[in-house]
C-alpha cells in the first residue's frame, strides 16, 4: 500500500530515462552531448543537429508521450467499466469509424487524383470517422439496458465498418491501397508540432474528466446494483465513458494511425506493479506505464542500427501480446480484479 | 421518517407480479418478508428499494415518492445488502469498500469504528474480499451499507449460501440492528424458524401473490406461517416453532 509514492516515482525517473535514451536513437547517430546543446539552445533551425532534434526526434517522442497517456487511460476506464479484462479503446468501433474514413478518401473518393489527399486530408477525414461512430454511440448509448448489450453494439459496428473498408481495399489501385495499408500501420514520425498542438487539449481534457470519474470507477468494482445503490450515476457514467474513451482514442488515431494493444495490455501491467482496483492509483499509474512502454516501442521502431524504420503499430502489438500471455501465467489470479 | 408502499404493482417488462400493494415501514422496526420460491419477494423488496421500478403506484420515502429522487439522494435514504458474492471484485479491501459507502453521508471514523465491531469484522478490515468466507463477505457488506448510514436498509436474502452457524449468527445480529441503531431494516428470507420467533414487522406473500401485513402477534393468530407455508408434505407446529414432514 504504502509503496505506491516510490512505484509513482520509479516510474517517472524511468520515463525521463527512456525519453533522453529515445532522443539518442535514429538513422542518424547524434552525440548524446550534442542533443543535450541542441536542446538548450532551443528551436532554432540553426545546425543540423538542432533541425534532427527539434523538428524529427521530439515531435515523435512527444508523439508518443501522448499515445501512452491516452491509449492505456481509455483501455483502463473499457476495461473498469465492462468488466472485461480484454475490453480495450478500439472496441467502441472507433477506430474502424476513422478507418473507414481516411480509407474513403485514400480509396473510394482519392483514387483518381491520389495526389490530392494530403495528410492533413487523412487526418480530417480520420477525425470526421471517430467523430460519427462516437455520436452515434452516445446517441445509442440510453437506449440500451445494460452495458453488455453496449459492448456487443461497439463491436458489431467496429466489424461491420471494417467490413465495409475490405470491399473499398478489394476494389482499389494500388497505390491507394498502399497509401491506406501505410496509414494501418500507424505512424509517430509524421506528427508535426502543430499536430501535436491539437492532439494536446483533447488528451488533457480526456485526462481531467477522466479523473473526474474516479470514485463513480471505484463504485462499479462492487458491481453495478451495488454502485447505483451508492448513487452512481449509472447512464451518465456510461455517457461519459463513451465521450472520454472516444476522445482520446479518436485523437490518437487520428493523427497517429491505429495503434494496436497498448490500451489492452497497459492497464494489465499497471495492476500488476501496483497491486490494486483503486483508481486514484490506477489511472495514473497506467498512464505513467504507458508512457514508458510507448517510448520502448518507439524505440524498438526505430530499429537502432538499421537503416529502415518499422510500422509501431506491428511493435506495440508484438509487445502487448507477450506480455498480456505472460501476466495471464504469472498472475493466475487475474480473476480478482474482474 | 417512513417508508410507504401505496397501490403498488411490482413486476417485469410490464408484467404484474404482485398487485395493489400498501405497506408502512418504520425506522427502528424489523421487517421480513416471507414467501415461497417464486412468490415476488426479491421483486418487491427490490421495487420497494428504488432498485427496479414499479409498474403502478407509489413507493414514498417519507414525503415524497421514490422515484421523483434522484439516484444520489436515494443513496443516502436506502442501503441494500444482497445475497451471495454477486459481482463485488475480489481484489478490493474490506477497508476501501467500508470507504467507499461512507463518502455517501459522510460517516465519521467513530461511527465506523461501533460498526465494525457490531459486525466482528475487525480482523480482517485489511485484507482482500477474495479472501474472506462467505459469512465474512457478508458481515463486510452489511457493515457497508450500515455505514451509508441510512434510514432504511433493504436485503435481499442476505443468508442464502452461509453454513448453518453463520446463519443463525447473523439472523440474531440482524434482528437486534433496528432497536441499536434506529434503522428500518427490511429482509427476504427463507429462514422462516428463525425469523418465526422475532419481534418485529411480518409481510407475507401468499401462494396467491397477494400481500399480508402484521406483526408478531398477529402472525400467530392469524396462523399465517401454516397457512403460508404447510401442505400435504409439510406441516408446521406453531408450539415448536419447526417444520415437519406430514
Amino acid at each position: 500500500m504504502r509503496s505506491y509514492p516510490y512505484k509513482i516515482s520509479g516510474l517517472i525517473i524511468l520515463i525521463g530515462i527512456l525519453f533522453l535514451a529515445d532522443l539518442l536513437i535514429g538513422s542518424v547517430y547524434i552525440s548524446f552531448q550534442n542533443i543535450w546543446n541542441a536542446l538548450l539552445s532551443g528551436n532554432t533551425g540553426a545546425d543540423p543537429v538542432s533541425v534532427i532534434v527539434w523538428q524529427t526526434r521530439l515531435p515523435r517522442i512527444l508523439a508518443a508521450v501522448l499515445c501512452g497517456l491516452a491509449l492505456p487511460l481509455a483501455g483502463l476506464l473499457m476495461q473498469t467499466f465492462f468488466r472485461n479484462p480484454v475490453a480495450g479503446p478500439d472496441m467502441l468501433g472507433i477506430t474502424a469509424g476513422a478507418g473507414f474514413a481516411v480509407a474513403m478518401v485514400t480509396m473510394g473518393l482519392g483514387a483518381a487524383s491520389l495526389s490530392l489527399v494530403g495528410n492533413m486530408t487523412m487526418i480530417t477525414a480520420a477525425v470526421a470517422g471517430a467523430i460519427a461512430v462516437l455520436v452515434l454511440m452516445l446517441l445509442v448509448a440510453g437506449r440500451l439496458r445494460d452495458h453488455i448489450s453496449l459492448l456487443i453494439l461497439g463491436l458489431m459496428l467496429g466489424t461491420a465498418i471494417s467490413a465495409i473498408t475490405g470491399i473499398l481495399q478489394y476494389f482499389s489501385n494500388r497505390e491507394a491501397l498502399k497509401r491506406f495499408i501505410m496509414w494501418t500501420f500507424g505512424s509517430l514520425g509524421g506528427v508535426t508540432w502543430e499536430q501535436l498542438a491539437w492532439m494536446f487539449p483533447f488528451i488533457l481534457i480526456g485526462i481531467i474528466v477522466a479523473w473526474s470519474m474516479t470514485r463513480s470507477l471505484n463504485l462499479l468494482l462492487a458491481g453495478e446494483t451495488y454502485a447505483v445503490s451508492m448513487g452512481l450515476p449509472l447512464r451518465k457514467t456510461r455517457w461519459l465513458l463513451i465521450l472520454v474513451a472516444g476522445l482520446l482514442t479518436g485523437t490518437i488515431t487520428a493523427f497517429c494511425g491505429p495503434i494496436a494493444f497498448i490500451g489492452i495490455a497497459v492497464p494489465h501491467v499497471a495492476r500488476l506493479i501496483f497491486r490494486t482496483t483503486d483508481h486514484r492509483i490506477l489511472i495514473p499509474g497506467s498512464m505513467l506505464a504507458g508512457v514508458c512502454i510507448m517510448l520502448l516501442c518507439d524505440m524498438l521502431s526505430q530499429a537502432p542500427g538499421f537503416e529502415f524504420v518499422l510500422p509501431v503499430n506491428s511493435i506495440t502489438a508484438i509487445m502487448g501480446a507477450p506480455m498480456v500471455i505472460w501476466l495471464l501465467f504469472r498472475n493466475n489470479n487475474l480473476r480478482q480484479y474482474f | 421518517m417512513q417508508w410507504k408502499a401505496r397501490q403498488l404493482s411490482a413486476g417485469y417488462s410490464g408484467k404484474v407480479i404482485l398487485d395493489n400493494v400498501n405497506l408502512d415501514l418504520e425506522q427502528g422496526t424489523f421487517h421480513v418478508i416471507l414467501g415461497l420460491n417464486g412468490a415476488g419477494k426479491s421483486t418487491l423488496l427490490r421495487t420497494l428499494a428504488g432498485l427496479q421500478p414499479g409498474i403502478s403506484g407509489q413507493v414514498i420515502a417519507g414525503e415524497r415518492p421514490l422515484a421523483s429522487i434522484s439516484l444520489k439522494e436515494q443513496a443516502a435514504l436506502r442501503s441494500i445488502v444482497l445475497s451471495g458474492r454477486q459481482d463485488v471484485v475480489g481484489g478490493l479491501l474490506v477497508e476501501e469498500v467500508l470507504q467507499m459507502a461512507m463518502s455517501v453521508n459522510n460517516n465519521t471514523e467513530e461511527n465506523k469504528n461501533r460498526i465494525v465491531g457490531l459486525l466482528h469484522i475487525e480482523a480482517f478490515r485489511n485484507r482482500r474480499l477474495h479472501t474472506l468466507s462467505d459469512g465474512e463477505f457478508q458481515r463486510v457488506m452489511i457493515a457497508r451499507a450500515l455505514l451509508q448510514d441510512t434510514p432504511f436498509v433493504f436485503m435481499d436474502e442476505p443468508t442464502a449460501h452461509l453454513d448453518v452457524v453463520a446463519r443463525i449468527e447473523l439472523m440474531q445480529l440482524l434482528q437486534h440492528l433496528p432497536e441499536e441503531l434506529g434503522v428500518g431494516l427490511i429482509i427476504t428470507t427463507h429462514e422462516v424458524e428463525l425469523v418465526a420467533q422475532a419481534a418485529g414487522h411480518f409481510i407475507i406473500i401468499d401462494a396467491d401473490r397477494n400481500v399480508h401485513a402484521g406483526d408478531a402477534d398477529w402472525l400467530k393468530r392469524e396462523h399465517m406461517i401454516s397457512r403460508t407455508f404447510g401442505g400435504d408434505k409439510v406441516r408446521y407446529d406453531e408450539a415448536q416453532g419447526r417444520f415437519y414432514t406430514s
